[in-house]
């Protein structure tokens, strides 16, 4: 087990080279020119003069591999130079707004693993009664309803109407109540739908037949045997909705007013503060890389198959 | 007492249970008693319903088929009754499962079947370690232990056919249901296999349903034996009489291809 998150720990090294080419080359080959919107955040008339000086201050001027390993060797020392808004250190800015972000999509992942797993065998234990339908109606209008309508119709119903929750900011639990609801509401009707699926397909296979003929009571071969290996394609699918939920969160966080991390990276890019973008970009992809991880551990700890396959069958 | 029966099945009629019995019938008027301390036989085709014979007397058929006729009287209860089924299954009627491979969880160590089956039945796993490490010995596994944490997936087809064979004698069945015990193992262990099963039978007085294609099988265990075609039994016999006088021609033709492939005359085989 060791051995396996060593070796997936390795893996990271070139998965985050690769994404730290991508996010600087795929921001620098934009249309816009750093050195412009660097003199208009600062306020300084663009003239030739004041551009030459910034572009030689920025390092702009150099070749554009040597710009890379100027950066990739700061960031390397976690320095993401100065924001071109408020000149302070980029790094400390973003880590000042993440817990929000992370306390509101951490509370969505939560509610998508409450609620959708006791759905969606709820679902597949009543296949075609009225449960069935039901359940999947709603991950239907879940799948269908984008998270800022979504937002919009709850801030009208809850706030406006019958001023039960605030429409708006960061607080207590009735603050978190619609921001994650309607983050989590796609990642709860897709997990529906998934769990019903191999819930349905493990019911049927001929080991719960065994389980059965040996006198297994059907709350066992149902909770623990059926249970277990539905589980399985659930995790992976945890994996892909932490990215789902962190991109989300961008536009969930602007609709509530959330003080996290997201809104502010949506005013970095209508400023194209092109530090606040690189840096932003790169946590986000170290965190949906160590959320993959962890995932995989959870993976390898409860199928044997996966565990047992680098240290060879006996 | 030796004679008692643990198992009737009268006019079984298997069939589609969205369409009418008549017309949808995948096995029909089959009838069959299995007595405590003897085996009966059941060889036929492959896809003559041999197996779903078997899935019915557990009440384990798939939801699309049912019983629509006859009745299954189980160690003294009708199948289908208010009897909790949980208590005959495993406990008082052990299956052993035709492609053992894809019957046993693969998330769960076969240790963990095993125990889970024992604490199902009410039986102390702590008590009872050193009978299943003597049991799995008795079946041709030199490292108990280790077999006890393998998972399903690192063992072979017959390995895992003898853990179900284990747990059979684990629990002391009154009827083993045996559907095709052998076919995945060689010639040594299953002579060992069937040996023990012949022993179980005569000692602890277990019942044997023994589903085969393998004609030597039938001629060591068996005393009565029924053949099956097309989803009837067409013939049944005591095992002497049947090899000695088949009276049908799906009969004759299986047994002569027996001595074909074999080129042994199978009656002297038989027991007495
Ligand atoms: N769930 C099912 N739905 C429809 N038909 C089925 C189903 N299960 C089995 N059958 C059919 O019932 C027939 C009998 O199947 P069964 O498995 O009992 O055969 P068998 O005698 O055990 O054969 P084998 O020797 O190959 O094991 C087959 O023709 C099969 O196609
Ligand atoms: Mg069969």
């Amino acid at each position: 087990m060791l051995h396996f998150i060593f070796r997936r720990l390795l893996l990271l090294i070139p998965i985050l080279f690769t994404v730290s080419v991508l996010v600087f080359l795929i921001l620098r080959l934009g249309p816009n020119d750093p050195a412009l919107s660097y003199l208009r955040l600062s306020q300084i008339p663009p003239t030739d003069e004041a551009l030459a000086t910034a572009r030689e201050f920025l390092g702009l001027n150099k070749p554009l591999l040597v710009q890379y390993l100027d950066w990739a060797g700061r960031a390397l020392r976690l320095d993401f130079g100065l924001s071109y808004v408020t000149h302070r250190p980029v790094l400390a800015e973003i880590l000042y707004y993440l817990p929000a972000t992370l306390e509101l999509a951490g509370v969505s992942l939560l509610l998508t693993l409450l609620v959708s797993i006791p759905l969606g065998m709820w679902s597949a234990l009543n296949k075609d009664c009225w449960p069935d339908h039901m359940t999947r109606a709603f991950a239907f209008f879940g799948v269908s309803m984008p998270n800022f309508w979504m937002g919009f119709l709850l801030v009208t119903v809850f706030s406006v109407w019958l001023h039960w929750l605030p429409p708006m900011g960061r607080g207590g639990i009735s603050h978190l109540i619609m921001p994650a609801v309607s983050l989590a509401l796609m990642s709860i009707s897709i997990n529906i739908r998934l769990i019903r699926a191999s819930m349905l397909e493990n019911l049927h296979t001929r080991s719960v037949l065994y389980a059965r003929a040996r006198g297994l009571r059907e709350r066992t071969v149902i909770g623990v045997h059926v249970f277990k290996n539905s589980l399985i394609p659930v995790i992976t699918a945890i994996g892909m909705h932490v990215g789902e939920l962190l991109g989300g969160a961008v536009v969930v966080e602007s609709i509530f007013s959330w003080p996290g991390v997201g809104r502010f990276a949506v005013s970095s890019i209508y400023n194209r503060d092109y530090p606040v973008m690189q840096c932003f970009l790169l946590l986000m992809v170290v965190i949906f890389v160590l959320c993959n991880l962890l995932v995989d551990i959870c993976y390898a700890a409860i199928d044997p198959r996966i565990r047992l396959a680098g240290e060879g069958n006996r | 007492m030796s004679c008692a029966s643990v198992l009737s099945i009268r006019d079984l009629q298997i069939s589609l249970a969205n369409q009418s019995p008549s017309n949808s019938a995948l096995v029909s008027d089959v009838s069959l008693e299995v007595m405590r301390g003897k085996a009966t036989g059941l060889i036929g085709a492959s896809g003559s319903g041999k197996s779903l014979t078997c899935l019915a007397v557990m009440d384990l058929l798939p939801k699309n088929l049912h019983c629509s006729k006859g009745e299954v009287e189980l160690i003294r209860g009708t199948v289908g009754d208010k009897t909790p089924l949980c208590c005959i299954r495993g406990k008082r009627a052990a299956m052993i499962m035709q492609n053992p491979v894809s019957c046993f969880d693969p998330v769960f160590t076969v240790g963990y079947h095993l125990k889970e089956t024992l604490r199902a039945h009410k039986l102390d796993v702590a008590k009872n370690i050193n009978r299943i490490r003597s049991t799995l010995a008795e079946l041709g596994f030199q490292q108990p232990d280790e077999i006890l944490a393998a998972y399903p997936f690192q063992l072979s087809g017959g390995m895992l056919q003898r853990i179900m064979v284990s747990l059979a004698l684990l629990l002391e069945v009154e009827l083993l249901i045996a559907d095709e015990p052998t076919t995945d193992l060689d010639v040594i262990v299953q002579s060992r296999i069937l040996g023990l099963i012949d022993r179980l039978k005569k000692e602890k007085n277990m019942g044997v349903l023994l589903v085969t294609h393998d004609l030597s099988v039938i001629a060591r265990l068996a005393d009565n034996v029924l053949v099956m075609h097309k989803g009837r039994v067409i013939e049944s016999a005591p095992v002497a009489k049947l090899f000695a006088h088949p009276r049908e021609e799906y009969t004759k033709a299986l047994l002569s291809a027996h001595f074909s492939l074999y080129g042994q005359d199978l009656s002297g085989e038989v027991h007495s």
